[in-house]
């Protein structure tokens, strides 16, 4: 059976050693089909990978990678078809156009054949690494079932033997026995990630592929499955394909890269370092992303946003955001790959002409000492004790039982924004920066505590303190595809505030119209006009320009960086002194997020708006603020001035948090120990809440509880042992990374 | 299993204020009916006799305050006592009583018969959707669901006794010739097979299939349309495209993988078209003289038995409430993500 | 945009902001997707024929649907009687064309009257705060734990004998489902973030209400609109059936299958079949109208 299948293919070795390679993908092509719509997913993709080789492929949301990486594994949905080229796994054919790459439950006589052909190449030959956080485990079946099923179904193995694998298979990838009798359900999304990695290990497949194997972890946890992968690969030798978009991420997971955008492969790069790129596209994606290694004056953003690939592209795709596009880079060939160097191949016709050095000059550097020292002006937004307690249902249930189910969200935070200043809030999910949020933008009551603005507490009773206030403060919202409503044209939705407090917004215009209203309509109609004016002018300063051209076209045909750029004009029509942005990027194309960022520094540097920046990222915390916050589990546990803060960290979290964006290998364990990846919870509240995950816990950090003390001027921590630890963080780790 | 018990109590208070709702709601009901119970009790006897009117609302309790008369029919309530039918010459309650197992033998052979057709049509449809089976089963369920019952039932009636004389006569559940069973569970099928008679056990099997089927239709029509839906969202989870990558066979995951996930919804419903039924049993069981509770809310409708209709009214609430906690319960024990 | 304010461009600009008004905009969009369909298309045809004979019944039927012949007593079908006539000698399709008229206003008018009142209820209970909202779901839980015919048959009996008789009972039955599915879709959307975001910027509840939340949460209520209509037609002459409400000789469909059940011989199979044909095909088009509305108004397929 498996000789027939071969046999054609023999011709194709006469061009290509395929065997040489575990997997090789020649001249790939995948269309999707949307009801009418055809979307160019991947155009004529060609790389390989030999054994014990891992490569990296990276791109923003909706280049295709993932619908590349599926492919290979053959499990794109139906409605997904293979246009040209072939997947050759050891050899043998995978996929081809004649054999889709698509799966379905509802296959036919065909694709039931394909299915026995492709089954001893299912997970004994390739396997994939889901997004684990994700729903990729059935949620009705034991994590134990799941694990034996792979065996006992596709080894015939015996159900107890079986078990006894997967126990063992549990272990290496560093969980308890336990967990084996656990549902998805009852996990964190790291410990899923892990079961979901010791699935993909379980058949001791040649090739593994990694599909945004981190995503939506916390910093840290990111960092574990990062040590978790390296370490498998190394044991099991087997070749690894990871695709992500976070690029500290899979340049340390791989030994070569790969830079896909609008469904090509833009470059390829012989190592796994970004220096020597040199595909402007490349370029522009590394130096949009501010890092903690270096201190970057000026993320560079890229004009426009990724084309829709609803028709096929004719030339370079990155023609239109290119500063150095040329006439030519619309020809035909302008996009395919050609070598520049050994190993390295560029998918551009111009760039490469320039010295790479040129390019690099880009990457400016920060002076070092911290600008702007702000911490004079007058404080214009505070929390005095902000505490926040949810209580789940007071049903019967609890009066029953007296049983109180009590969660502490926030906990007696103090915080200050000062005029002119951007403070950030870091935390990772679940720290209750987000509920802070809420309760700073009055959208959440606060059990205890006080929101004061300008000096002045807000009594959440009075209605007319509420509405000046949120005149003074608006939110920025994370997710600008569900924060405006899609039924209303761009021009409605940035100009509600001013629908919305006609009454409280009377400034000199509106109380020109007052004389106008006896006239009836005119009136109306001048303040519409006026409005038109303003949400213009609110449009110009967010950068959507012209902004003729906005006002009349509805979210949805509009990018998530216009959506969220929208958002902030409609935050800015009514001239606010703070702005509320929580977690304003996360969701936003790699691509897209420096500008944003750049947006928000011009606000404050433009028009003196305080911005109160919510975010897991320290690197971005870092770019854009003057002060920060670092929270944990709802108690700010360090604050300082941002250079201050991240040079000397004095909070083993904060230092945590910096080395795992900074993601060298073993650097957290041999500072902090293995105990601070245990997720194990502290119950009692008696004393410090992260010392169950501390190496230097001693005594006193459970007995008693830290306070917030100073360590140095404007520089405070929440340990006892601030001290000690201080500034062994980052300085230290980067005079050895650049001593190496 | 200490949360179970937990979440079993506090489902049943829970219910505590449904129940007294249905209660009150029957009770006032029961007395904005137009006319006095006394005068359509006595007749014309008592029209030209204000005195004897007036015993017999006494004997009613008619003449006590509402509030008073609402606690008396609670107290009688929670004795079990649905008050006396005249017409029966029976109390209501031994009638519901007699009644009932009648009744659920009927909706459990229409489930017996329907459930597997419903989900295995479901999966089906589901396996192979927009092509022409799931087409056709899809015009099929929309029928099931569109066709009045009363009209399938005499549909049916027509072709297979008027016309292709299989069916036996659609009168009752047993053949009048043939001995029926001692009544020890009320349960026909199940009297018939405790004693061994055959002979009752065949007619009873026989004269069940036709009613039966004539519910199935709506059951098959829902439960179809359900499965199939759930089960083409569950085919589309991350979760199977896993399985599906680890190249487990067809069957498993199908049987192991889709179908357990698939059928949570389709159980929610089920539970609710159980209690639903009857409703459809009303109309059933008066089109097959089947003695059970909806010919008895039949003989009551043209009798204005108004006590009986109220007595069927609360019993057919209170069924459906319990059925309804039954199918939450199964819920928790399917789905090891609801927590009690 | 004109901002010049030219005279005679303000008609135009009206109509402009016609179309841009929300409700307008996604009834438009929902009509156009729903013809495009052919599901829905069928549905609609066969609606409209309906309507249509409910309209011209008059000039339709040959014969008074109440006209009694006994010299013309369960004659089977003939080009004479198209349907062949029943017990009394009454021409059955005459009786089915005015039985049409009755079900459809029957239908309409209860499903509208308990829709209307079950979607208010619905948005009060979702929208006020968690005491009305208890409160308001706690009675329609009430409601919800009968079995909808006995529960109707109860309802009728009280209010009495005739057509209003039904319209209350089918409408009263409708309640609690319609409000359960109003409820929910207000919740939904009101935790929608476009909504927190209006909240930040100040607006009020009632802004709020019907500019954000009620035209994203009714689009979703109107498929049960559709369903509604179904099985009110199905209710209704499942109580005619019961000899509850409407009493012959007024011709209704479930009342003229009862007839030949209670009068005569079933061998006279066209007293059953016909009118029971088009109790099932009005009925499979409401589902198949529900069902394509369901379809185009899923805004995430719509994205």
């Amino acid at each position: 059976m498996e000789e027939q299948i071969n046999k054609p293919e023999a011709i194709g070795k006469l061009e290509h050693n395929y065997e040489d390679y575990v997997l090789y993908v020649d001249d790939l092509s995948i269309e999707y089909t949307l009801g009418k719509t055809r979307i160019f997913a991947v155009s004529h993709v060609t790389f390989g990978i030999r054994t014990n080789e891992s490569i990296g492929i990276v791109g923003e949301s909706g280049c295709g990678k993932s619908t590349l990486a599926m492919a290979i594994a053959h499990i794109l949905p139906p409605n997904a078809r293979v246009t040209s080229g072939r997947v050759y796994f050891k050899g043998k054919v995978v996929v081809s156009p004649e054999m889709g790459a698509s799966y379905s439950i509802r296959y036919d006589r065909k694709e039931r054949k394909i299915e026995n052909q492709l089954s001893i190449v299912r997970w004994k030959g390739i396997s994939v690494i889901f997004q684990g956080a994700l729903d990729s485990l059935n949620p009705v079946h034991k994590v134990g079932t799941q694990l034996s099923d792979i065996f006992i179904y596709r080894e015939s193995m015996h159900p107890e033997e079986a078990e006894a694998r997967s126990r063992q298979l549990l272990a290496a990838v560093g969980l308890e026995d336990w967990v084996y009798d656990l549902y998805p359900h009852q996990l964190s999304g790291g410990m899923k990630q892990r079961v979901v990695i010791a699935m993909a290990i379980s058949l001791n497949p040649a090739l593994i592929i990694a599909d945004e194997p981190t995503t939506s972890l916390d910093v840290i946890t990111q960092y574990r499955i990062m040590e978790e992968l390296l370490r498998l690969r190394k044991t099991f030798g087997v070749a690894l394909v990871s695709i992500s978009h976070d690029i500290a991420l899979i340049s340390r997971l791989s030994d070569r890269l790969m830079v896909m955008y609008a469904g090509i492969l833009v470059e390829k790069l012989p190592s796994n370092s970004f220096d020597v790129a040199q595909h402007p596209y490349t370029h522009l994606l590394v130096n949009s992303i501010p890092n903690l290694e270096e201190d970057i004056a000026e993320v560079q953003p890229i004009r426009g946003s990724p084309p829709r690939l609803i028709s096929p592209i004719v030339g370079c795709p990155f023609f239109e955001r290119c500063d150095y596009a040329v006439m030519s880079c619309r020809d035909e060939s302008a996009a395919v790959l050609r070598q520049t160097q050994p190993f390295h191949e560029v998918a551009c016709s111009v760039l490469p002409i320039f010295a790479s050095a040129s390019v690099k000059a880009q990457k400016f550097r920060k002076r070092g000492a911290v600008e702007n020292n702000v911490s004079d002006q007058a404080i214009v937004l505070e929390a005095s004790g902000l505490t926040r307690i949810f209580e789940k249902r007071t049903g019967i249930r609890e009066i029953a039982t007296g049983e109180s189910n009590k969660i502490t969200a926030v906990s007696r935070v103090d915080l200050t924004v000062r005029s002119g200043e951007t403070v950030a809030l870091v935390g990772e999910t679940g720290s209750g920066k987000t509920t802070l949020s809420r309760m700073l933008g009055l959208l959440d009551v606060p059990t205890n505590g006080l929101v004061k603005i300008m000096g002045e507490p807000i009594n959440l009773k009075k209605r007319k303190e509420i509405a000046a206030f949120r005149k003074i403060v608006q939110t920025i919202f994370q997710d600008p595809f569900q924060s405006i409503n899609p039924r209303f044209p761009i021009a409605s939705t940035v100009a509600e505030p001013l629908s919305v407090n006609r009454r409280t917004t009377s400034d000199k215009s509106s109380s020109m119209n007052d004389r106008f209203q006896q006239h009836g309509f005119g009136s109306v109609l001048s303040q519409a006009e006026n409005h038109e004016v303003m949400v213009l002018k609110a449009l110009q300063e967010v950068e959507l320009t012209p902004p003729e051209d906005y006002v009349e076209k509805y979210p949805h045909q509009l990018s998530g960086g216009q959506r969220q750029r929208v958002s902030i004009a409609r935050g800015l029509i009514v001239d606010p002194k703070i702005l509320i942005a929580d977690e304003p990027i996360s969701m936003l194309d790699v691509s897209l997020r420096a500008g944003i960022l750049n947006l928000l520094r011009k606000l404050k540097q433009d028009f003196g708006i305080s911005v109160l920046y919510i975010t897991h990222d320290v690197a971005s915390a870092r770019y854009l603020s003057d002060r920060i916050y670092v929270m944990y589990k709802g108690e700010i546990v360090e604050t300082g001035e941002t250079e201050d803060l991240i040079r000397k960290s004095a909070h083993p979290y904060t230092i945590a948090l910096l080395l795992a964006s900074i993601g060298i290998e073993g650097s957290i364990s041999e500072k902090l120990g293995e105990r601070i990846f245990s997720q194990s919870e502290s119950t009692d509240n008696k004393g410090c809440l992260f010392a169950p995950r501390c190496q230097f816990a001693k005594d006193i950090c459970s007995a008693e509880k830290p306070e917030l003390l100073q360590v140095s001027q404007s520089h405070s921590s929440r340990c006892h042992f601030a001290q000690d630890i201080q500034g062994m963080g980052l300085t230290e780790i980067k005079a050895k990374k650049e001593a190496s | 299993m200490k949360g179970f018990t937990r979440f079993l109590i506090q489902r049943l208070i829970a219910l505590v204020p449904t129940i007294l709702g249905l209660i009150i709601l029957t009770f006032f009901l029961s007395h904005v009916i137009p006319g006095n119970p006394a005068l359509i009790l006595g007749g014309q006897e008592v029209v030209e006799n204000p005195t004897e009117l007036h015993a017999l609302e006494a004997e009613l309790g008619l003449n006590k305050p509402l509030y008073i008369q609402f606690l008396i029919y609670l107290i009688q309530l929670a004795h079990f006592n649905l008050g006396f039918d005249y017409f029966q010459g029976q109390y209501i309650g031994h009638e519901i009583a007699t009644r009932l197992p009648v009744s659920i033998e009927l909706a459990i052979a229409a489930m017996v018969i329907g459930l597997p057709v419903a989900i295995y049509t479901g999966i089906f449809a589901a396996l192979r959707t927009n092509k022409p089976a799931d087409h056709a089963t899809r015009v099929g369920t929309l029928l099931g669901i569109s066709m009045p019952v009363y009209w399938i039932d005499l549909i049916l009636i027509i072709v297979f006794y008027e016309y292709l004389h299989i069916a036996p006569a659609p009168f009752g559940q047993l053949s009048p010739f043939i001995k029926a069973p001692t009544p020890l569970t009320g349960f026909v099928i199940l009297d018939s097979l405790i004693e061994g008679n055959l002979a009752a056990l065949g007619s009873s099997l026989s004269h069940i299939i036709l009613p039966a089927i004539g519910l199935s239709f709506a059951i098959i029509g829902t439960i179809s349309r359900v499965t199939r839906s759930s089960l083409l969202d569950v085919i589309n989870k991350d979760y199977m495209r896993t399985a599906f990558a680890i190249g487990f066979p067809r069957k498993i995951l199908i049987n192991k993988y889709a179908l357990r996930n698939a059928l949570l919804p389709a159980l929610t419903v089920t539970a609710i078209q159980m209690g639903g039924l009857m409703g459809g049993v009303v109309l059933t069981e008066t089109i097959f003289s089947w003695p059970g509770l909806g010919l008895y809310t039949y003989d009551s409708i043209t009798n204005l038995d108004y006590g009986a209709i109220m007595a069927v009214v609360i019993v057919s609430g209170f069924l459906f409430v319990l059925v309804n906690l039954l199918a939450d319960i199964l819920y928790g024990v399917v789905d090891p993500r609801v927590k009690y | 945009m004109d901002v010049s304010g030219n005279i005679n461009s303000q008609p135009k600009k009206k109509l402009q902001r016609m179309k841009n008004l929300p409700w307008v905009r996604s009834l438009s969009k929902t009509a156009t997707l729903f013809l495009r369909n052919k599901t829905g298309l069928v549905s609609i045809i066969v609606l409209l024929s309906y309507v249509v004979i409910a309209v011209f019944a008059g000039y339709i039927a040959p014969y008074s649907p109440t006209a009694i012949d006994l010299a013309q007593r369960q004659l089977p079908p003939s080009l004479k009687h198209l349907f062949g006539t029943d017990y009394f000698g009454h021409d059955v399709f005459s009786q089915i064309v005015f039985a049409i008229r009755l079900d459809l206003e029957l239908a309409f008018l209860a499903v509208t009257i308990g829709y209307t009142i079950g979607v208010l209820a619905g948005v009060f209970a979702g929208y006020t705060g968690k005491f009305t909202d208890n409160a308001v779901m706690r009675v329609m839980d009430v409601f919800l734990a009968f079995p909808v015919l006995i529960f109707a048959v109860a309802i009728a009996i009280v209010v009495g004998e005739g057509f209003w008789a039904i319209v209350i009972a089918v409408s009263v039955t409708s309640i609690p489902g319609f409000s359960r599915i109003a409820r929910s879709a207000i919740l939904v959307t009101k935790n929608e973030l476009y909504v927190t975001a209006a909240i930040s910027q100040g607006a009020s509840k009632a802004h709020i209400l019907f500019r954000h939340v009620l035209p994203a949460a009714i689009s979703p209520t109107i498929v049960f609109y559709a369903l509604g209509l179904g099985s009110a037609i199905l209710l209704s002459s499942g109580l005619s059936f019961l000899g509850v409400g409407i009493q012959p000789p007024t011709p209704e469909l479930g009342a003229m299958i009862y007839q030949p059940f209670f009068y005569s011989e079933l061998t006279d199979w066209w007293l059953v079949v016909f009118p029971g044909i088009f109790i099932v095909v009005i009925v499979i088009a409401f589902n198949m109208m529900g069902d394509t509305l369901r379809e185009v108004t899923d805004v995430t397929l719509r994205r």
